[in-house]
Formats: structure tokens, sequence, C-alpha cells
């Protein structure tokens, strides 16, 4: 039997796209609090500009739904298009009930219900980025 | 564009007179909003709220000219007057007749006002002038929000069921018959009949049947299928669709069941063999048929009404879900804020990590209330709501300055200005005082001032509060994204927002509340709007009640939604 060789995940870097300004900055201080390097964006438009102008890219991608000018599957859909960006996983967060049908329909790679929980949210970092 | 302007309705068919009345409006000192009927089953349709009308609102004032095609003045008139409702508009007459017996009788039927159409251009325009500043500014009118407390429900929305007609003591029978002999039994036949009596129209064509049908008062037509322009079951289904409401026996010389079958199916009120009756047997089937009719009316209307009432309650249940989608979403947003909150500081606290607790101090706790203070604003609003919906929105007056409200209202909102990089810029010319319900007031000017942050991409604001005529008038105004104009009259409904609502954030009751409290203190709000140019919403508000003196400080008032 062989083991499948895992890279070892040394990417601590988390973007949050948040519009809410206080949620933004208290999952930055949490995350940070936890070890994580945590870049924000307000919306998905900011998301994607900050993206692409960053040599070095995020582990994963904390996206909130409901935003102003750009939202989240608007930004999904975007991020498609670009090769770079496209392998970025990304969790989305909701306070929508069907929250589970959301993540399948936008193929996201896990989803985090709001109000959010500071557990969920550093499992789903660890899941990513490894324990910091 | 004006919003809670007073609202006339002008019933004129004259396209000059209606051209001169429009001018004469737009020249009075009073926001007016006008609507026109051009006959009058229009102007019935319009004030009973029926088919297209039914988001017409109630008007003031009305002007009827009494010669009108369709239906007369006088008819409309009586109708106003006979219905509890609308009897308490007031009504002009605006006639070019000066005859003492026209003008009698039309006070008698209850015109509140009797006006001899003026010969020139001026002496109209004064005319129309001089009523508007009677019945507006020296007339105390019918409060309209009591209006709906006295009598009910307003006119409906939907179509009126009609009244049971008592039977005559005569039918009138329209026989459409082309042989004499067969024409000629059925009114001797006829004849010797007390209980009804039978006035007979007889005519020999389909074509002149239709005409005497358009022009006469006709409860039941007797009808040969076999005439000179038509002939066959066809006779009756021609006839049945272009006057679906009207009773129809068919008779023809053949006993034939498969026609019979086929004419009744097609709704006719029954099928007679010529010469195979009696006077009692016709005068039986003649009055079974009529009331047969109606009792079918009377039910196709009661349908209508009850699928006009499932669209409304459907439409109604629908908005309900959508409002709870956007409620949930905009009450979870501070709760998520709030609970990441507490459970930071729990865990900081558990870590015993005094010095990261003591840092952070001062932002975590500015969060704590940003948040609290959004949730207790979104909860404040949906109660606001509910009280207007119960029509328990209490005023409490008391001398209010409008110009410490609005700089006060500046100083508190400085945060979210320059969060948003917006600059305000406030004109105005000497203390503004009203008597006003000074909560209320200021919830008016931060819901205005919100949405012109909110929309004003970070343009110049710019505030002009001013006093004329014992009205104050204050208006805002932003440079930003604008409104359409199809949507300005709708952005004033409850749960109405003119954006996909994830976009923007709110409930979308802000103008709502706006114009229930302009209401309130019987102001009138105005939007002038232009897309990606900015829009102006000025509120003018008279410095003290007058139409409604202090009973409104002591009693809950009912608001119109």
């Amino acid at each position: 039997m062989m083991e499948i060789q895992t890279k070892p995940q040394s990417n601590k870097r988390i973007l949050v796209v948040e519009d809410t300004v206080d949620t933004q900055y208290l999952l930055s201080f949490y995350l940070e609090h936890e070890g994580y390097e945590v870049i924000t964006a307000t919306d998905g438009e900011d998301a994607l500009k900050i993206l692409k102008a960053s040599n070095e890219l995020p582990a994963v991608i904390f996206l909130d739904l409901m935003m102003p000018i750009m939202d989240g599957p608007q930004f999904i859909e975007e991020q498609k298009k670009d090769r770079r960006l496209s392998t970025i996983p990304v969790v989305i967060m909701s306070a929508a009930t069907d929250i589970t049908d959301e993540a399948l329909k936008l193929n996201a790679s896990g989803y985090l219900k709001k109000p959010l929980r500071l557990e969920d949210l550093l499992r789903t970092s660890q899941k990513y980025c490894g324990h910091a | 564009m004006p919003l809670r302007a007073v609202q006339i309705l002008l019933i004129e068919d004259n396209p000059a007179d209606i051209d001169l009345s429009k001018a004469a409006l737009r020249e009075w000192r009073i926001l007016n909003e006008l609507s026109i009927a051009e006959d009058g089953e229009e102007a019935m349709a319009y004030l009973r709220k029926e088919g297209k009308y039914a988001n017409a609102s109630r008007p003031d004032l009305i002007f009827l000219d009494l010669n009108l095609p369709k239906k007369d003045g006088r008819q409309v008139l009586k109708e106003i007057k006979s219905d509890r409702i609308l009897k308490t508009i007031p009504v002009i007459i605006v006639s070019s007749s000066d005859a003492d017996i026209d003008i009698l009788k039309t006070y008698g039927m209850g015109a509140n006002c009797y006006i001899i159409k003026p010969v020139g251009l001026n002496n109209f325009l004064n005319i129309i002038s001089s009523v508007g500043d009677f019945w507006f500014n020296v007339v105390t009118l019918p409060p309209k929000e009591l209006t709906k407390q006295f009598f009910g429900q307003t006119a409906s929305n939907y179509p009126p069921v009609p009244h049971q007609q008592q039977l005559g003591n005569t039918l009138t029978v329209l026989v459409v018959e082309d042989t004499d002999e067969d024409a000629r039994y059925v009114r001797e036949i006829l004849a010797p009949q007390k209980q009804p009596t039978f006035s007979l129209i007889f005519k020999d064509r389909l074509a002149s049947a239709i005409e005497a049908l358009q022009t006469e008062q006709i409860d039941v037509v007797l009808l040969d299928l076999n005439l000179p322009d038509s002939q066959g079951v066809k006779t009756y289904t021609d006839l049945a669709a272009k006057f679906p409401s009207i009773a129809i026996v068919v008779a023809t010389g053949l006993d034939d069941s498969e026609i019979a079958l086929q004419v009744i199916r097609s709704g006719a009120q029954d099928y007679i063999v010529k010469n195979n009756f009696d006077g009692n047997l016709l005068s039986r089937i003649l009055q079974y048929a009529v009331e047969r009719n109606w009792l079918e009316q009377e039910q196709n209307v009661l349908l209508a009404r009850e699928s006009a009432a499932r669209t409304d309650a459907e439409k109604a249940i629908q908005g309900r879900d959508e409002f709870l989608s956007i409620a949930s979403h905009e009450l979870k947003t501070p709760i998520t804020s709030l609970r990441l909150q507490s459970q930071i500081l729990l865990k900081l606290i558990e870590e015993g990590n005094k010095e990261e607790i003591f840092e952070k101090n001062k932002r975590l706790a500015q969060v704590l209330d940003n948040q609290t203070a959004r949730l207790s604003k979104l909860i404040e609003n949906l109660l606001d709501v509910s009280r207007i919906n119960a029509g328990k929105l209490m005023l409490e007056f008391s001398d209010v300055d409008l110009n410490e409200v609005v700089n006060d209202l500046l100083e508190r909102s400085q945060a979210d200005l320059d969060k948003a990089n917006c600059k305000v810029t406030l004109k105005t010319t000497k203390n503004v005082i009203g008597h006003w319900d000074r909560y209320r007031i200021e919830q008016l000017i931060t819901n205005l001032l919100t949405n012109a942050i909110r929309y004003g991409k970070g343009k110049p604001i710019e505030i002009n509060i001013s006093q004329t005529d014992g009205y104050a008038k204050l208006s805002i105004k932003d440079n930003g994204i604008g409104i359409k104009k199809e949507d300005l009259a709708r952005m004033f409904n409850r749960f109405e927002q003119i954006l996909p609502k994830a976009k923007v954030g709110g409930l979308g009751l802000g103008l709502y509340i706006v114009q229930q409290i302009t209401d309130a203190h019987n102001g009138v709000i105005r939007v002038d709007s232009e897309i990606d140019k900015g829009s102006t919403f000025t509120v003018r508000l008279p410095l003290k009640l007058t139409a409604e003196p202090k009973i409104r400080q002591t009693r809950d008032i009912e608001l119109h939604p």
C-alpha cells in the first residue's frame, strides 16, 4: 500500500469577503488571534481586485453571499473564469436555512452557517490552512 | 411628482373644458393631483375602484359636468350621493345650464355646489382658483382618516353583487319572430295574462333584435332560431355572445331534441316548441327564465369576487413571505456580529489573556454598541409599522425647532456620513418652529437622510429649510443614483424597495413611515428625481394642525396604509 503524500500546508492566509464591517473586523480579529493571516474585502468586486493584484493567493476564501455591488454567487462565477483563482477553495457564509443546497449549487468547498460559531470557524480554517 | 397632494376627480367629456381645468388646477396654491373621467361609467368605475381603477385614490373633491356620454351626470350624482362612503365627497357641478329648474333639481339630488360654466378663459381660471381656495382653505372637509372608521370598508375593490331584482308587474319581452302568424299567437295568448302582464316588442330579424337590445330595457328574449338573416343554433350563440347577461328562451317549429340540448348547453334558459304552449305555460317559462338568469348572473359575480379576493390574498401572502426572508436576513446580520463578539470575549476571558481583552476593548465595545443599535432600530421600525396598521400611531405635540432637530441629527449621523464619504450642507433662513411630534419629525428626517446617504453614491447632500405662509418646508437633495419614474409612487409602499433587496439592506419601511408621519401632520411630500442625477425629497408641513384641531392629540388616529 502506498500512502499518498500530501503537501505540507504552509499557507496560513485567509481571504474574508464580508460587507458588514463589524463582522469583518471580528472575523479577522479572531482568526488573527488564532494565528492566521487575514486579508479582507467588502464585496465581490473588491475581492477580485485584491486577488488579481496579489502574488500570494490565500489558502481559502470565506465568502458572504449577500453583499452590495457584487454578491457571493457573482463572485464565484467571476472566480471560475480566472484559471489562477479558480482553484482556491471557497467556503460560503450565510444565514439562509438552505445553505447546504446553496453550497451544492455554487459548487462551494464548504459552508459556515451564520450566526457563526468560533469552533466551526477554527475547524474550517484548520482544514484548509492546517494548524496555525 | 407630488404625492399625497389633494386628489381631484374631474368628470368631463369636453376636451376644451378638460384642458382649461388642467390649466386652472396647475395654478392652484394647493398641491393637487388631477384624475379625469370622460364619461359617467368611467367615473363610477373610478370611484368604486373597479377594474383598472383598483388602485385609484379616493378624491377629496369632484368636479362634475351634467352632460355626459354613457351615463348622465345626474345619474352619476345620484349614485355618488346614495353611496354611504362616496356621498361624503363634495361634488361641484359645473354646468352650462342656468335654468332655475336644473339648478334646483341638482341641489335636490345632493350637489354641494352649482357653478354655471363661466365664459372666457380668465373667468374660468378665476372661478376654479377661488373654488380651490374655498374648499381647501376655508371649508373643513370630512376627515379621510375617519371616514373609514365611521363607514367601514371603503368602496369595494370587488365587483358589487347585484341586488335581487323584484320581478316587476310587467315583464318586457323581445319577441324575435319572422312569421306573422306565430308572432300573433304569442301576442294573443299573453294578452290575458295579469300576473305579471307582458309588454311585447316584436322584431323579425336578428340584426333589428340586436339593435333593440342595445336601446331598450328588456327582461327576456323569446327567440326563433330560423330568421331571414340567421339560421339554426348560430342565431342563439351569436345573440348570447353579444348580450351575455340577458335571459333567452329559444322557440322553434321543430321538436328537435338535438337542437334543444345544444342551445341549453350553450346557456339558453329554456327551449320551447312553437304552438305547443298556452298563455299560462309561456308566462311561467318567461318568468322562470328571468329568475334563473338573475341567479346565474349573481353566481358569476360572486365567482368573480371570489377569484379577485383569492388573487389579492395570494399576493399578500407572497409579499409577506418575501418580507419575512428580508427581515430575517436583516435581523441575523447584527446577530452574527453580536454572537461572534460574545464568543470572542468569552474565549479571551477563558484564555485569561487580559492584555488582549483590554487592548482591543474599545473597538469590541464599539462593535457591540453598533450592532445592538442596528438591531433595536430594525425592531423599532417594525413596531412602528404594526402600530400604524393598528391605527395606534400616537402623536405628542410640542413646539419643535426644525433647525435644531436637523443640526442635532447631523451631529449624530456624522459617523455614517464619514463612512459614506458624504458632505452635507444645510441652508436655512431663520428659526422654523412648528407644533409637531418631535420624535416623529426626527424619525422622518432620519429616514430621508439615511436614504440620501444610502443611495447618494458619496456625493454631496443638500438640506434646505424654509418657511412660508404657515408652512415649513424641508428638502433633502442627494446627487446619487436617482429613481425611475415608474418607481416613484411604488416606493412609498410598505416593504417596498426599488433595488434588489440584497444589494442595499434595510427593510423597505423608511419611506412608508415617512409618508405616514407626514400624513399624520397633515403635510405633503413630493419627490423630484432623475436617474443618475439624484433625488430631492421635499416635505411641507403646516406649522400648526388646523384641519382637525386637538382631536389628534388625545385620540388614536387611523392612518391609511
